[in-house]
């Protein structure tokens, strides 16, 4: 019984030894796992950030004083207006209107 | 049967036998490999587990005065190569040189040091070619994402904003001055890779964003610059000038709205271009000014007080013959009064004067208006003006120095004098930029704007202003330069320029320019336009003075200034004409007028880049009833900046950590 009970020992030990590896390459894989979710998060922010960057870069082409000219003569018929053709009205107070 | 047995009892023990040693050597090897210091192993680890990632500095923002984006950064892929881990066959090295547009020679020849472990195949590559290469699959050859430059705005401002090198240093123009503003350290992330070399992060949250440098915001008005350079172009080609200059310049306190070169340069081509044509001309081009220079003769005699308003001159042509040169006029007149001279452009008075002046006074007056010395413009190779020594001058020089020939300044010295004129006589130091804010919100600060060093007294002032006027005027060489609703002060310009094989100057090359400003009664606006060598409509004051008057008056109205000149209105809808006085006592216009009250209005302020602490700080200054959304750098508000803002108006203010988190 006693001798039973001494082999029961080592076999639960054997057991609990295997188990907290398992437990610990587990843990290990996990953490391998998540590193390569944030790496590709990071990733991913940094394209979106990249594409915000060109559509800024796009929206600051498109605002072009000569580009936005050329469609209002070319597209639209637009003439620059004659200064002999436009009131300016200041506020009360003030020299000039804001631009 | 234990007889039979020991055969195999001994068979296996010789296995154990092995296993154990077998077993006993791999823990002696991991002992050895784990505790014992071992440089080759360390460096073997390193090379096999550590990566590191360069990421090279993320420059700052140039925006103009309205906040529009003139130059920015944009990651492009970049190609490298570890030859020490490169192989390639010979059907590699032509895939791989197809992709990237280089030769096979140049591509082995970058390949062939094996003892190095990086090399630039091809910097700035498109986002295609690094598909391809990376669909290659080679060991050894990879891909990273740098910096590059762009500028949106192509050719417009060009010259001003200049441009950087492939390493990203500024080398010419506002990147080159500002490079340590704008440049930010570049930063070495160390990380673990795989055997597939993907990096995996692990521990503290990694950096993927070098720290931003902090952005500029210019003095420029994009608009503005437009119109300066839409005229210029228009001009200098109909008129088949070499090259042409503009600046536009706000003479209360220096600050440029507009600055250009032509010929023109787009700074994201410039491989199509030549160095000749990246010189910003107005900062670094020195040029024999003409008669413009005038204006400033007049100056140094009232100054000096041997010029009186009412003095007459004699200055028929052939009146005045110095060391055998007769100077000679291209209006004929036989007596003028001061303002007669710069009317008519008068080179025999001006000389008189120049004469009655004397070498030693016109000398110290050309220093004091500071046309011997550098602007402080912050813009880098900025030239001085020219001038030999006056010991050294005969009448004749003294007479050609008078009206702005045998002297040589910038555009930019000019303007910037022609500025003290116009607010009075005080010097102003021009400038391009106006603030520069890191991304935290953190303002550089900038010593800018008004001098309190007088150059002109207010009389010299008041009346040389008063005297350009009447260069503007119906029968004034500048005429052209007018401005129908504005009182303009201007001057023309037409020098001779010297032959440089002869040393003589040319009859037929010349430099044509008029100076401004307006309007007359309150300057908003001081302006100077040059062409060169115009093969047609050379004069001054046909080929600049009208060039003068459209941009100012576009900008004028841009600018929200009212005329100063009384004139007739057409009254939209009404069909009728109404002077100035007739439309005040109009009821229903000024009816309009109340309904609108823009006195109740004001220009909302630009709190984009700030914290909440100075957002608040700001708020408070100006009563305005804030509400704040978010936390961290404001990055947005409601109303934009500049639109207009009823006092009790609500005012929203939109906070973002993204770029606090950029720099943890």
């Amino acid at each position: 019984m006693s001798k039973m009970s001494k082999r029961g020992v080592v076999y639960l030990a054997l057991l609990t030894t295997l188990l907290v590896s398992l437990l610990y390459v587990r843990s290990r894989f996990f953490l391998v796992e998540l590193s390569y979710k944030i790496s590709r998060a990071l990733e991913s922010k940094s394209s979106l950030e990249q594409e915000k960057r060109e559509l800024s870069l796009e929206l600051s082409t498109l605002k072009n004083p000569d580009r936005i000219e050329r469609i209002a003569t070319q597209k639209f018929g637009l003439k620059r207006i004659q200064t002999s053709a436009s009131i300016v009205m200041t506020p009360k107070g003030k020299k000039h209107a804001a631009p | 049967m234990r007889h039979h047995d020991r055969p195999v009892r001994v068979r296996l023990g010789i296995c154990l036998i092995i296993f154990i040693s077998g077993f006993a050597a791999l823990m002696v090897r991991a002992w050895q490999l784990q505790l014992i210091a071992d440089r080759r192993i360390a460096r073997l680890h390193e090379q096999q587990l550590d990566r590191q990632i360069k990421l090279t500095p993320q420059r700052g923002v140039i925006y103009d005065a309205k906040g529009i984006q003139l130059a920015v950064g944009l990651r492009i892929p970049s190609i490298f190569a570890d030859p020490s881990k490169t192989k390639l066959s010979n059907s590699e090295v032509r895939r791989l040189a197809s992709i990237l547009q280089l030769s096979l020679r140049q591509l082995q020849e970058k390949l062939k040091n094996h003892e190095k472990r990086f090399v630039w195949l091809k910097r700035h590559v498109d986002p295609v070619s690094k598909e391809k290469v990376e669909a290659l699959k080679i060991h050894g050859i990879y891909a990273t994402y740098e910096w590059s430059r762009f500028y949106p705005q192509r050719e417009l401002a060009a010259q001003v904003i200049g441009f950087i090198g492939t390493d990203g240093v500024g080398l010419e123009g506002i990147e080159r001055f500002y490079d340590r503003f704008l440049q930010s350290e570049s930063l070495v992330m160390h990380t673990l890779q795989d055997a597939k070399g993907r990096p995996i992060y692990s521990g503290n949250p990694p950096v993927l964003e070098p720290e931003q440098g902090a952005s500029l915001y210019l003095t420029l008005d994009s608009t503005i610059q437009h119109f300066v350079e839409k005229e210029l172009r228009e001009a200098a080609e109909n008129s088949g000038s070499k090259a042409a200059m503009g600046v536009v310049m706000d003479p209360t306190d220096g600050r440029i709205l507009a600055m250009a070169s032509y010929p023109f340069v787009n700074p994201n081509r410039l491989d199509q271009s030549t160095s000749s044509v990246w010189r910003n001309r107005p900062v670094e081009e020195i040029f024999e000014p003409g008669s413009t220079f005038k204006v400033f003769t007049l100056a140094a005699a009232l100054e000096a007080q041997v010029l009186s308003p009412t003095q007459n001159f004699l200055c028929r042509k052939g009146s005045l013959t110095l060391n055998g040169k007769t100077i000679s006029n291209v209006v004929e007149k036989t007596w003028l009064t001061a303002d007669g001279i710069l009317k008519f452009s008068n080179n025999v008075c001006a000389a008189r004067i120049g004469l009655a002046l004397g070498r030693e006074r016109i000398a110290d007056a050309i220093f004091k208006f500071g046309f011997l010395e550098r602007t402080g413009i912050d813009f880098p190779s900025e030239a001085k003006g020219l001038l030999t020594k006056s010991e050294t001058w005969r009448p004749i020089e003294l007479a050609n120095i008078s009206f702005g020939q045998g002297i040589g300044v910038t555009a930019i010295q000019m303007v910037s004098a022609l500025s003290a004129i116009a607010n009075g006589g005080h010097a102003v130091t021009p400038y391009l930029v106006e603030r520069g804010v890191f991304p935290i919100g953190k303002e550089i600060p900038f010593q800018r704007g008004f001098q309190k060093i007088r150059i002109f007294t207010p009389r010299t002032a008041k009346l040389l202003g008063k005297w350009m006027e009447g260069v503007t005027g119906p029968d004034g060489s500048g005429f052209a330069g007018a401005i129908p609703g504005y009182r303009v002060a201007g001057k023309t310009g037409t020098a001779q320029i010297v032959e440089p094989t002869s040393g003589k100057y040319s009859n037929h090359r010349v430099m044509s320019s008029f100076m401004g400003f307006a309007p007359a009664s309150d300057p908003r606006l001081a302006a100077i336009f040059v062409f060169r060598e115009p093969q047609h409509a050379d004069y001054g004051g046909v080929l600049a003075a009208p060039v003068f008057s459209r941009v100012i008056s576009e900008s004028l109205t841009y600018l929200g200034v009212p005329p100063d000149q009384k004139m007739d209105v057409l009254v939209a809808h009404k069909g009728q004409h109404f002077s100035n006085k007739k439309l005040k006592e109009n009821t229903e216009i000024e009816k309009l007028r109340q309904d609108i009250d823009l006195s109740q209005y004001d220009g909302a302020p630009d709190f984009r880049g700030m914290t909440i602490r100075e957002v608040l700080s700001h708020a408070q200054k100006l009563s305005l009833n804030v509400r704040i959304v978010g936390s961290g750098v404001a990055i947005r508000q409601e109303p934009a900046p500049g639109k207009l803002l009823s006092k009790n108006q609500p005012f929203k203010v939109y906070f973002t950590q993204d770029h606090i988190g950029e720099r943890t």
